[in-house]
C-alpha cells in the first residue's frame, strides 16, 4: 500500500512538473489541484455518477446480449463438428477487426446514440466469449464425463452438472476478455458515435471547450472503474468459483 | 446351471486402426457369482481396460453381450459404479461429500437423506473428517477413497476398478488395498478388478482371470483359496503368486 | 479442394443472406449496400490505388508507432524488473494505466499535438508501451527467481548475469508482450486515425465516407482492414507465438 502511494506522488510530482514547465499552453496541461477540483465538483453535483451510469448500462446491455448469444454459440461449436466447421472460419476472419472500425457503419444504420454505442460493445466483446466457450467445451475432461453416466446422468444433467461447471474457468476468462473490449469500445463508441452522456462523451465534449481539467478527471475516473471492475468484480468471482475449486491457479497482482 | 450374477458371453471387441481391424478382444466368456471379487490381470495390451470399459457400457462390443442378473447392459444405467486410475475422475467444483452424492442425486433421493448416506460411505472410507475438502486439497490416496466412496454410494450391483492404486506410492498403495478388503466385506460387492501388479491381484481376489494380448483372451482362471486377511509373506500366498506369473509367461 | 470449398461455405452462406437482406430487407441501397456493389467498389478502389495509399498510410503508422512503444516499453519493464526503487515508482502507475482504453487519451493528445500524424503515433506507441512493459517486467522479475541463484553460485557477477541470463530469459515474455503490444497498437490506431483527422489512412477513409452516406466504401475499407488484421494473425502473430511457444513450451502463461 505503502509503495502504491510512493508511486502516485512520485507521478504526481512530475505531472505538476510538466505541467508548470510551459512546455505546452496552461489551458492544456492543467495542474493537479485544477483536476483534483474538476474532479471533486463533478462527484458533488453528480454528474460523473450520471456519466458513468450510462456508459456502465451500455456494457452492461451490450455485455449481456454477447453473452447469450455468444456462449451458447460458442459451445454449439464445441459440441458439435458441423457448426465448428461454419461458424470458426467467419469468427476468425472478423475477430481482427477492431471494433472500432465498424462505427462509422453502425452510424449509418443505427443513427448516432445510444443504439450505436452498444451494437459496438455486443461485436466487441461477442468474439472473446464464443471463443472462450468453444475452448471451454471442448476442454471438458472425458472422465468426468464417463464417471457421470456411469452413475446415471442423463445428457441433460450431463450438460447442467459436469459440462457447465467444467467449462467455467474458460467461460470466467472469456468474461474477462469481453469486459475489457466492451470497455474500450463503449468509450471510444461514445467519442466518435457522439452519444448523448457516458464517460467517453465526456472527454470528447470536454475538447471542444479545452476543459483539459475535466478530461483528464475522466481519465482518472476510467482508469480508476476498469481497475476496480478487474480487482473487485473479476477476481472476487474467479476466487468464489474456479479458484476455490483449484481448476485456475490464482495469479498475484 | 447355477444362474450367475454377472455373465460375459463371448465378448468380442475390434476396432478400426490405419488399414486393418485390430482385435482387441476375442470370445471372452466369464461368468461371475455375486459378492465374488475377481481380478483380470495380464500385461499391457491385452484388451483387460477395453473389457471393463464394455462391461461398464463405455463400449459396445462387436460380438457378445454382458449380462447383469439376467438383463443386458446397455449404454448408461444406475447399476455400475467405476473407478477410474486418473485422480481427476472428481469433480473438482464438488466437494468431497458432494462427489459422493453425485450418484444419489442421480437417483432422486432427498436431500436430507442423500446427505445421511454419502457421510456413511465417506466414513467407511475413513474420510468423514474431509467431507467438505475440495479435491484439489486432498492427496493421491485420499481422492481415490473418495472415488470408491461416490462408486458404492448408490449401491451398484458391481463396482468396476481400472488399476486405481496404480499411482499410488507404494505404501499408500498397501493401505488401500487393506482398505479396499475392509470395504468389500462390509459391503460385499461384486467387484471386477484390472491390474497388471500380480501380488496384488493375489491379495485381493477370490479368483483371478488370466488375459494375454493379441487377440486378448482368458488364458487362466485361478481361484484364489486362501481366506483374509492375507499374508503376502506366507507360503501360500507366494504359491498362488508364481502361478498366476506363470500363465502369463 | 473439397477443403478449400468447405472452407469458403460459411463465408458463401454469409453472402447470400446479407444479399437477401441488402435487398429486401428495411435498410435502402445507400445505407446497406448488397454484395454485389461492395466487391465492384473495392475493386474499384483497388484498383485506383485508393485503398493501398490509405493501408500503406495506416501501417506506416502501425510501424512507427510500434517502435516506439515497444522500445519504450522493453526500457521501462527492463527497468523496473532491475531496479527495486523503479519498480515501487513505476509499476502501480503502469498497472493501472494498463487497462485504460489508449483512445481515452486522444483528445488529450489532439489539445497537445493538434491533428495529423503526430498525435496518432505517439498515441498508438503509449497504448502499446503498457504491455510491453508489464510483460518485460514479469519476464525479468520471473528469470530472476529461477536461474540467478545457480548463476551466482557458478561466480556470475552482476553484468554478466543480466546479460547472460536475465535478458535471454526474459525474451519469451517480452516477445508476449511485443505481440500484445501491436495488437493493441492496431486496434488503438484505427480509432485514432478517425479522431485525429489523419491525411491518409484506413480509419479516415471509413469515417470520411460519411460525409458521402457512401457505406460501400466504408465496407470496402473494413474489408481491408480485415485482410491487414488477418495478414498480421497470420504472419506477425501466430508465428511470433509459435516462435516463443517451441521456445519455451510451458514457461509463460
Amino acid at each position: 500500500m505503502k509503495g502504491t502511494l510512493v508511486s502516485f506522488g512520485f507521478a504526481a510530482l512530475v505531472w505538476e512538473a510538466f505541467a508548470r514547465s510551459g512546455i505546452f499552453p496552461a489551458v492544456a496541461t492543467p495542474s493537479l489541484l485544477a483536476i483534483g477540483a474538476a474532479l471533486v465538483a463533478m462527484i458533488a453535483d453528480g454528474t460523473l455518477f450520471v456519466h458513468v451510469l450510462y456508459t456502465l448500462y451500455r456494457i452492461v446491455v451490450g455485455l449481456a446480449l454477447a453473452a447469450i448469444v455468444g456462449v451458447p454459440l460458442g459451445m454449439l461449436m464445441g459440441r458439435f463438428g458441423s457448426v465448428e466447421r461454419f461458424v470458426l472460419p467467419l469468427v476468425s476472419v472478423l475477430n481482427p477487426i477492431p471494433s472500432l472500425a465498424w462505427v462509422p457503419v453502425f452510424i449509418m444504420w443505427f443513427g448516432l446514440g445510444n443504439t450505436a454505442a452498444m451494437a459496438l460493445v455486443f461485436y466487441a466483446a461477442a468474439f472473446p466469449l464464443i471463443l472462450n466457450a468453444w475452448t471451454g467445451m471442448r476442454s471438458v475432461n472425458r472422465i468426468w464425463l464417463r464417471a457421470a453416466s456411469s452413475m446415471g446422468a442423463d445428457d441433460r444433467t450431463l450438460f447442467l452438472k459436469v459440462v457447465l461447471p467444467g467449462a467455467l474457468p474458460f467461460v470466467i476468462a472469456g468474461l474477462r476478455q469481453a469486459f475489457a473490449r466492451a470497455w474500450i469500445a463503449v468509450v471510444g463508441g461514445e467519442m466518435i458515435a457522439a452519444t448523448s452522456w457516458g464517460l467517453g462523451w465526456l472527454i470528447f465534449d470536454s475538447k471542444e471547450f479545452l476543459n483539459t481539467d475535466v478530461m483528464i478527471a475522466t481519465l482518472v475516473a476510467i482508469g480508476v472503474l476498469g481497475l476496480v471492475f478487474e480487482r473487485v468484480v473479476f477476481q472476487l468471482l474467479e476466487r468464489r468459483t474456479v479458484g476455490r475449486w483449484g481448476m485456475v491457479r490464482m495469479a498475484g497482482a | 446351471m447355477r444362474v450367475s450374477f454377472i455373465e460375459l458371453r463371448h465378448l468380442t471387441f475390434e476396432y478400426e486402426a490405419a488399414e486393418r481391424t485390430v482385435p482387441a478382444l476375442r470370445d471372452v466368456t466369464i461368468a461371475m457369482a455375486e459378492s465374488e471379487f475377481l481380478c483380470v490381470v495380464g500385461r499391457s495390451g491385452c484388451g483387460k481396460t477395453t473389457l471393463l470399459n464394455i462391461v461398464a457400457g463405455f463400449l459396445q462390443p462387436t460380438k457378445g453381450e454382458v449380462l447383469i442378473g439376467g438383463k443386458p447392459v446397455t449404454g448408461r444405467g444406475f447399476d455400475r459404479g467405476v473407478v477410474f486410475q486418473d485422480f481427476a475422475q472428481l469433480f473438482p467444483w464438488r466437494t468431497a461429500q458432494r462427489n459422493v452424492e453425485f450418484g444419489l442425486e442421480m437417483k432422486g433421493m432427498a436431500s436430507a437423506e442423500r446427505v445421511e448416506t454419502a457421510r456413511r460411505f465417506l466414513a467407511l472410507v475413513n474420510l468423514e473428517a474431509f467431507a467438505g475438502a475440495y479435491p484439489h486439497e486432498l492427496s493421491g490416496g485420499m481422492q481415490q477413497r473418495v472415488a470408491i466412496a461416490r462408486a458404492l454410494a448408490y449401491n451398484p450391483s458391481v463396482l468396476l476398478m481400472d488399476e486405481p492404486f496404480a499411482a499410488l506410492d507404494a505404501l499408500t498403495r498397501d493401505e488401500m488395498q487393506k482398505l479396499l478388503v475392509d470395504v468389500w466385506s462390509q459391503t460385499r460387492k461384486t467387484v471386477i478388478y484390472v491390474t497388471h501388479n500380480v501380488a496384488e491381484a493375489v491379495y485381493l481376489a477370490d479368483r483371478i482371470v488370466v488375459m494375454t494380448p493379441h487377440p486378448g483372451t482368458v488364458k487362466a482362471d485361478v481361484r484364489v483359496a486362501l481366506s483374509r486377511p492375507r499374508d503376502p509373506l506366507s507360503i501360500a500366498f507366494l504359491e498362488y503368486q508364481k502361478e498366476v506369473v506363470g500363465h502369463l509367461r | 479442394m473439397a477443403s478449400a470449398l468447405r472452407l469458403a461455405f460459411p463465408f458463401v452462406v454469409t453472402a447470400l443472406v446479407w444479399q437477401a437482406f441488402a435487398l429486401w430487407g428495411p435498410f435502402p441501397p445507400k445505407l446497406f449496400p448488397g454484395v454485389d456493389k461492395i466487391a465492384a467498389t473495392f475493386v474499384r478502389l483497388l484498383l485506383n490505388g485508393v485503398l493501398v495509399i490509405h493501408a500503406l498510410g495506416t501501417i506506416a503508422r502501425l510501424v512507427a508507432g510500434f517502435a516506439i512503444g515497444g522500445v519504450l516499453g522493453v526500457a521501462l519493464g527492463l527497468a523496473m524488473g532491475r531496479s527495486r526503487r523503479a519498480e515501487e515508482l513505476l509499476l502501480p502507475i503502469v498497472s493501472v494505466g494498463n487497462p485504460v482504453p489508449g483512445l481515452a487519451y486522444a483528445p488529450l493528445f489532439v489539445i497537445w499535438f493538434g491533428l495529423g500524424n503526430l498525435p496518432a503515433v505517439l498515441l498508438v506507441g503509449f497504448a502499446a508501451a503498457f504491455p510491453v512493459a508489464v510483460n518485460t517486467w514479469t519476464g525479468v522479475k520471473t528469470v530472476k527467481e529461477i536461474w540467478i541463484r545457480a548463476a551466482r553460485s557458478l561466480g556470475a557477477g552482476e553484468r554478466q548475469l543480466f546479460r547472460a541470463v536475465v535478458l535471454p530469459g526474459a525474451l519469451p515474455y517480452v516477445l508476449t508482450g511485443l505481440r500484445l503490444g501491436l495488437a493493441r497498437a492496431w486496434r488503438v490506431l484505427i480509432a485514432v486515425e478517425m479522431l485525429t483527422s489523419v491525411s491518409l489512412g484506413l480509419g479516415w477513409l471509413i469515417f470520411g465516407a460519411r460525409e458521402f452516406l457512401a457505406t460501400d466504401v466504408m465496407l470496402a475499407g473494413i474489408a481491408v482492414i480485415g485482410i491487414v488484421g488477418l495478414a498480421l494473425e497470420k504472419l506477425v502473430f501466430e508465428r511470433l507465438e509459435h516462435y516463443t511457444v517451441v521456445r519455451w513450451g510451458m514457461l509463460a502463461r
